[in-house]
């Protein structure tokens, strides 16, 4: 994992971030405290999620190893209110994340969590919610309505970017070599508004977020692990 | 010598069940000040007592819609507002007041046109920013121009406030958070994709004749009744907390600290002077 700073923006860089997705506990700890550094940083206004690797986060093999170790250690790395997706759900800053390849599982939940998305036109987007007890259905039906995000949840579909994009969960679809400088140009864009008028509108949304149901959505989160692990 | 024209206009014709609230400060892109948010508000109150009103259009005279608040008349607000001229700037209770009284508040501008009893439908044409964009959010139905363009550019001055229960539930979390942040106005088209937009057109003012039509051909007591389903459901979604809250940030925002390489708008505005500070900060992004 490689953290950058450039005016105004934190780069956190993995090869993909499929170890999220087989509850790797020491990347998702990584990956909190990168994003809680960054948060706490005066010069930092975008939080940026970039993948080096062809894929966001692709697909792994599902089984017993891909399952958390407990779900007090689960609940600690991945679903409580100090872990990593509320951490980037809440985070102070203008979260950003830019998706090329395949994107499915704990990926598919970093960009409900994040603010604005970015694509490639080759990227494409797996339904979160039927591996992944911490994904957050308030955020997919704020984010694409809910028939759409029912659909998604219950027929597990894959969507291709551009549908993404046309319901809005990605914010800009660009081609494949473009995605770095329309990322580059949209984060110019946020950093022109001052630090202090990001983190107030980012509490006002928060606001609104816990309105919706978002923070008790992530507290269900342990419920749903049940039903899915079976009590382990 | 006449009375001077106003600056919000009410037009009726009860043949048609159609009243029209049209800005006419076209030389000023149809910047609002607070006596016009004021004076659109008893329009408001006006066709809400009229029977024989079904539908209102919104509307501005010449090429834009609405430019958004008047920045001189928005230093003012907070400056008039009780408690606003005690000391050099004006008091946080002051900024409060100002925002409540003219527009989130109950009585405001929004959450008038949120909570009328008629059918709205706002024409949008050129610039729609921030009121305009607002009266966009608030109205029932819009049907916009192909040269309509949605923004609110104060945001990238100050930070983003402004009530986003309405716009999330209009347009959807991450666009809503494109428009907070991204800094670029939406065209038409997108508007209409994103859900912002009812009907785009050439004729913007037949298309949204034939809406006004279409909708006075509902009897008066359904308007009524879908109204006030509406606006249960707007309580449900929290859109009476958003528009608090967005009065106490904007109140905030109004009032913020700039990094020494941050560009300062409010001073600029005070120092310069708001138009030059306006064009400044257009040139700046």
């Amino acid at each position: 994992m490689n953290t950058s700073l450039a005016v105004g923006v934190g780069t956190i860089e993995v090869d993909d971030f499929s170890p999220l997705s087989r509850y790797d506990h020491d990347f998702a700890h990584d990956l909190r405290d990168a994003v809680l550094e960054l948060n706490d940083h005066d010069d930092v206004k975008v939080v940026l999620l970039r993948a080096t690797g062809p894929d966001f986060a692709p697909p792994g093999a599902a089984g017993d190893q891909d399952r958390p170790s407990g779900l007090p250690a689960w609940r600690r790395d991945f679903a409580g209110s100090a872990a990593i997706y509320q951490t980037l759900c809440f985070s102070k800053k203008v979260v950003v994340t830019e998706v090329q390849g395949r994107c499915t599982g704990a990926g598919t939940v970093l960009v409900l969590c994040s603010d604005l998305t970015v694509a490639g036109e080759d990227s494409t987007f797996g339904s979160p919610f039927a591996a992944i007890p911490e994904a957050n259905f308030a955020l997919a039906s704020l984010t694409m309505r809910l028939n759409r995000a029912k659909a998604w949840a219950l027929t597990d579909d894959v969507l291709p970017a551009e549908q993404a994009h046309a319901i809005g969960l990605v914010n800009f679809l660009e081609p494949v070599d473009q995605v770095w400088s329309r990322t580059a140009s949209l984060a110019q864009d946020v950093c022109r508004m001052p630090l202090d008028g990001i983190t107030m509108s980012k509490m006002l949304l928060q606001a609104v977020l816990d309105g919706h149901g978002v923070g008790r959505e992530f507290d269900m989160a342990p419920h749903y692990a049940r039903d899915l692990w079976g009590g382990k | 010598m006449g009375t001077p024209a106003p600056l919000v206009d009410l037009l009726i014709d009860r043949e048609s069940h159609r009243a029209d609230i049209v800005l006419r400060r076209a030389e000023r892109r149809n910047a609002l000040t607070r006596t016009m948010a004021r004076d659109f508000v008893r329009h408001l109150d006006v066709v809400d007592g009229d029977d024989e009103v079904k539908v209102v259009v919104i509307r501005g005279e010449g090429e834009h819609l609405s430019s958004g608040w008047d920045p001189d008349d928005a230093w003012q607000q907070y400056q008039d507002a009780p408690g606003g001229a005690v000391r050099k700037h004006p008091s946080q209770r002051a900024r409060l007041i100002a925002l409540d009284d003219y527009w989130w508040g109950p009585d405001g501008l929004y959450s008038r046109l949120l909570h009328c009893r008629k059918v709205t439908i706002t024409q949008a044409v050129g610039d729609c920013f921030e009121t305009g964009l607002y009266l966009t959010l608030c109205s029932d139905l819009v049907v916009a121009s192909p040269d309509a363009r949605f923004a609110c550019p104060r945001w990238q001055n100050v930070g983003a406030d402004g009530d986003l229960s309405l716009l999330i539930a209009t347009v959807g979390l991450k666009r809503a958070k494109e428009m907070m942040y991204g800094g670029r106005p939406w065209s038409a088209s997108d508007a209409h994709r994103y859900g912002l937009v009812d009907k785009l057109s050439i004729d913007p003012a037949t298309a949204t004749a034939e809406f006004a039509g279409m909708c006075a051909s509902i009897m008066r007591d359904g308007i009524v009744t879908e109204k006030y389903a509406v606006f249960a459901s707007l309580a449900k979604m929290g859109v009476t907390h958003s528009f608090a809250a967005a009065t106490v940030v904007s109140a905030s925002l109004s009032n913020i600290h700039f990094q020494p390489d941050e560009y300062n708008f409010l001073k600029d505005a005070r120092d310069n002077g708001t138009d030059a500070a306006l064009a400044r900060s257009r040139s700046h992004s």
